[in-house]
């Protein structure tokens, strides 16, 4: 079984945030963000995209996996925040 | 009074321009060179998208092709722009990780340093307002859009001044997201956007709106602008930079 899903999604006051993602045998196979966010460093995305790559295709599991992720980071985005990109994966992984 | 260099109006295209940015931004981390207020030009003309867009997502490649327009992935984040050769005039600053101008925070930064075209409109006679994040809007559209990347212990801060504008050519190259146009209820890019020209009312001279943004980042950064040029080093690494900047590995990277 494999899937393409994608979403997106304008943050009221701040940036458009996307993401597509492959499914294959309920497990994420491939994650991209794009969008004109900011985010420093900007290294923390390819990152996160890698580390999610095997991870369960379960919306609510992933985008906790990317809040957590952004936290312990650190990661400063201007445009968004860890829970957006959470919200953009969860449906991106739904529309699988 | 605290001196900066100042780097004249050049025109070059947008894979050079964009190395130069990185090249002063890594030299002035290195310490070799002093914080650095830039004027450029872009010949050709290029749709330039932001560090984590995609190619794909923004730009209509195909029309791009046919009208000789490059397409340039920068090193900071933001929105896809067309950067055309006559009508958008653009500049950079790199200044110093700990320059107490940029400490209050991003959008706070971005305030600061957009200060100094807020400045250069308002010797134009125009009233322009900072519009957070990062744009620049006289009469409630936008005029400057602005992107910073903090790196090498550097902010570095370009942004984009419309002198002249092409609606139609721009609906051409960018592809606009559903979403987006959503949120902004359907307006026209006409209606959203204006030029130094449309708000005077008249044509304006490069040199004029040059000449403008020189005394108006003099005064909003209370800095001697010192004129100069790329240190070797720079024009060595800029030339390298060149090639990350117009190979496919960067261009689609995302």
């Amino acid at each position: 079984m494999k899937g393409v899903g994608k979403a997106e999604f304008k943050v009221p006051g701040g940036k458009l945030i996307r993401a597509r993602v492959e499914v294959m045998n309920g497990k994420v196979r491939f994650v991209r963000f794009t969008g004109d966010f900011f985010m420093t460093p900007e290294e923390d995305l390819e990152e996160l995209e890698s580390r999610l790559i095997g991870m369960e295709a379960d919306p609510d599991r992933a985008g906790e996996a990317v809040i957590s992720y952004f936290k312990a980071k650190g990661t400063s985005i201007v445009g968004g925040t860890p829970e957006d990109f959470a919200h953009v994966l969860a449906m991106a992984i739904r529309s699988a | 009074m605290e001196a900066w260099r100042f780097l004249d109006l050049e025109e070059a295209d947008g894979y050079w321009n964009m190395a130069v940015d990185e090249a002063i931004a890594k030299a002035r981390g290195e310490g070799r060179v002093p914080n650095t207020l830039r004027f450029y030009m872009w010949r050709p003309s290029a749709v330039i998208i932001g560090f984590f867009q995609s190619v794909e997502e923004e730009v209509d490649q195909e029309e791009c092709k046919r009208q000789g327009i490059d397409i340039v992935r920068r090193i900071s984040g933001g929105g896809a722009v067309l950067n055309s050769s006559d009508g958008v005039f653009t500049y950079t600053i790199a200044v110093g990780g700990d320059d107490p101008r940029i400490m209050g925070g991003i959008v706070d930064s971005y305030r600061v340093l957009c200060g100094g075209l807020i400045e250069g409109l308002s010797i134009l006679g125009l009233k322009g307002e900072f519009k957070p994040i990062n744009d620049i809007v006289v009469g409630g559209r936008k005029i400057s859009g602005n992107a910073q990347v903090r790196k090498y212990g550097v902010v570095l801060h370009h942004g984009t001044l419309l002198i002249d504008f092409d609606p139609h050519l721009m609906a051409r190259v960018l592809r606009i997201s559903e979403e987006k146009l959503r949120d902004k209820m359907l307006r026209e890019a006409e209606e959203r956007v204006t030029t130094i020209r449309r708000e005077l009312g008249r044509d304006v001279s490069l040199r004029e709106v040059r000449d403008a943004m020189f005394e108006g980042f003099k005064r909003a950064l209370k800095v001697e602008l010192v004129p100069g040029r790329l240190s070797r080093y720079e024009e060595e690494l800029a030339r390298e930079l060149r090639e990350k900047y117009s190979s496919p590995e960067w261009i689609y990277r995302r």
